[in-house]
């Protein structure tokens, strides 16, 4: 057939297939008939025959229908309701005794638009909302509302964003909460909290539907949904600068916790250090301790055997280490003499007096020493 | 003849038409016999009416809508605000609808428009704009529903299904202040924001010093016992074994002190001629005793 191919339900030259489209109507099919009856002149038989066929043939075209799988078709028999087809080849009632209105039932549709609007407290924000539905009752959906696509939906949706906006205070629609929340993540969308967002969506969608129900739209809403909700253009630079604040508050803190997470281990090993060092020491003095009494013991055995000879040993020893290493005077005046000491002395010498040996010429120092200690 | 009879079978076949008219679904009629209504309420269907004598008015039976333009009002606080609101209504009864607007939407429109304006007038002059904007709207376009349902009901067979606000603004001298007050309030949680940035960054900082200071004092302080501990244990090991002996210890440790004070080279001994050391210098090759 070729002006019903399936898979194509537009082509039939009678029925166009928009809801509210002209149908052949009763006065149409009488004026065509007058037509033809002028055009042919007098025989009523010729008439008659021209009628049958006009008849027959308006008979074949308009008894059947092919509804799309993605349609449905709703058929009125003399303009009351009668029946919903299935998708398929169906026969019916020749028009205009039953007419059929085809409505796409799987496609989804969508309205979007962006408005600004009221919150509660009396700010004012933007929202680009967009709205998906079905046809789920294609007789309601044909019937129920005039303008169903074009005034009844966009107006309700409108009106849903609207009163859900207006519940809520800005802050809970944008993301401008408590100073405990990380900073959002710099993502095009504006920031709405995902969980915020998402009962916003689902209560004007719950909205939506209950309206919509209400008027007996046969929709129903399959989603909602906010793609931007923005404070207004107008003080966007001022929100901006909130997220700035925020950023720049987080990476005070981080500067502040690099700084911690560098001092305190450097401490730590400080401390560690301390640590081992005193115990070193501890260890040292102990082992020290216990080799100096080794030693002294060892001693005090060859002492206690021979006491008086290893005592002389013992000083004569340490007499004679002392006397090699250091210069040496032996003076038997009795004090009388002057004692000139190999030092280089300067011209500002001063004497001094030894008691038991003669006086004593050095050179200054900064302070008298009762040491020589001539440089 | 023919032409005459053809002429009757055309009009009784137009008179057939025209005493059968259909009603279609979202559709109502009203039966009209030279103006006066017969009867005015039809079911969809197929209808039977007498022809020529009577004519079919038909009416639009689905739910229709009224978008009309923004209004201005003014709350209780004296706050003036552009409302802009749709109404859902249905034709309730065909007679006295045709009576008052003689079946023309256009004109049951600009009838019903000014009776839900005033409705919202009234509920929007009593009412702060708070509520107005919040969770009272739902029972004030209620409250205007059944108002104007009443009025539309009686005057013009217009039943309201409902009113809805789709969007309550401000005019755009108000928006300016409203901006105005909306960038303060961001300027004050911005500063707020850095300064309590700036005063927690103190706070980890002034702490990290102090773990600092703790974790020091704690080693030195634990450093000094152990220390202490080693020179306790260490005096405790050297009393032990010079107590064996105290005076040896005292000569033996007191040799230990002069090789150490002399150890530098730099002191001068002064000796006298008589000392112990110098005994077997002074006295020649001394006998053995």
């Amino acid at each position: 057939m070729a002006w019903n191919e399936p898979g194509n339900g537009q082509k039939d030259p009678w029925n166009r297939n928009r809801p509210g489209g002209r149908k052949p109507d009763l006065d149409g099919a009488i004026k065509n008939l007058k037509a033809r009856f002028g055009r042919f002149g007098a025989g009523s038989g010729g008439i008659l025959a021209i009628v049958g066929v006009f008849v027959l043939a308006w008979l074949l075209v308009s008894s059947y229908t092919v509804i799309d799988a993605r349609q449905v078709g709703v058929v009125l028999r003399f303009g009351q309701f009668s029946r919903i087809l299935p998708p398929g080849f169906h026969l019916k009632a020749p028009s205009p005794i039953e007419s059929v209105t085809k409505v796409e039932t799987t496609q989804v549709r969508s309205i979007s638009d962006n408005v600004s609007m009221l919150t509660r407290d009396e700010n004012i924000i933007t929202i680009d909302f967009n709205v998906q539905y079905q046809v789920s009752d294609a007789r309601k959906f044909l019937y129920s509302n005039a303008d169903v696509e074009n005034g009844t939906i966009p107006n309700a949706a409108e009106a849903a964003v609207r009163s859900v906006v207006g519940a809520n205070a800005m802050d809970n629609i944008l993301t401008t909460p408590g100073t405990d929340t990380p900073a959002p993540d710099q993502a095009p969308v504006a920031g709405v909290a995902t969980q915020a967002k998402e009962t916003l969506q689902q209560q004007t969608r719950d909205i939506l539907q209950a309206t919509l129900d209400k008027y007996d739209a046969g929709v129903t809403v399959t989603g909602v949904s906010f793609q931007n909700v923005a404070p207004p253009k107008e003080v966007k630079d001022a929100f901006d600068d909130v997220n700035a604040a925020r950023e720049d508050k987080q990476s005070e803190e981080n500067k502040a916790r690099a700084y911690e997470s560098q001092v305190v281990p450097v401490a730590r090993g400080e401390a560690a250090r301390i640590a081992a060092e005193a115990e070193a020491e501890r260890v040292e003095r102990i082992a020290r301790a216990n080799g100096d009494v080794e030693r002294f013991n060892l001693l005090l055995k060859e002492y206690r055997a021979a006491p008086d000879v290893t005592r002389r040993r013992l000083w004569l020893e340490t007499v004679e280490e002392v006397m090699a290493g250091n210069p040496k005077i032996i003076d038997g005046s009795g004090g009388k003499n002057i004692i000139q000491l190999p030092v280089e002395g300067g011209p500002n010498a001063t004497v001094r007096s030894v008691p038991g040996v003669g006086t004593v010429v050095q050179s200054a120092t900064t302070e008298p020493a009762t040491q020589g200690n001539a440089q | 003849m023919k032409i005459l009879s053809g002429l009757i079978v055309v009009a009784v076949v137009l008179l057939a038409f025209n005493s059968a008219f259909m009603v279609k679904e979202g559709e109502n009629a009203l039966l009209l016999q030279f103006g006066r209504i017969v009867r005015a309420d039809y079911a969809p269907g197929l209808h039977f009416k007498i022809p020529v004598v009577q004519q079919v008015m038909r009416f639009d039976n689905r739910i229709l809508g009224l978008d009309a333009q923004p209004e201005r009002y003014f709350t209780l606080e004296k706050k003036s605000v552009n409302v802009d609101f749709y109404v859902k209504w249905r034709i309730a009864d065909n007679a006295s609808y045709y009576r008052a607007t003689s079946g023309e939407q256009t004109q049951a429109i600009q009838r019903l428009t000014p009776i839900v304006k005033d409705a919202l007038r009234y509920e929007f002059n009593a009412r702060p704009l708070e509520d107005l904007i919040a969770g009272g709207r739902k029972d004030i376009t209620e409250r205007v529903r059944q108002q104007t349902d009443a009025v539309a009901r009686k005057n013009l067979g217009i039943a309201v299904v409902d009113v809805r606000i789709k969007r309550i603004d401000l005019p755009d001298e108000v928006s300016g202040s409203v901006y105005k007050r909306m960038r303060a309030e961001r300027l004050q949680l911005a500063n707020e924001l850095r300064y309590t940035g700036q005063e927690s960054a103190e706070t980890i900082r002034a702490d990290a010093d102090r773990q600092k200071m703790v974790l020091l004092a704690d080693a030195n302080r634990d450093a000094t016992k152990v220390k202490g501990d080693g020179d306790a244990q260490a005096a405790a090991i050297y009393a032990q074994a010079y107590s064996q002996d105290p005076e040896f210890f005292a000569f033996y440790r007191s040799l230990a002190a002069y090789r150490k004070a002399f150890a530098d080279g730099k002191g001068v001994l002064v000796l006298k001629p008589d000392s112990e050391f110098l005994r077997y210098l002074n006295d020649g090759p001394g006998r053995s005793r």
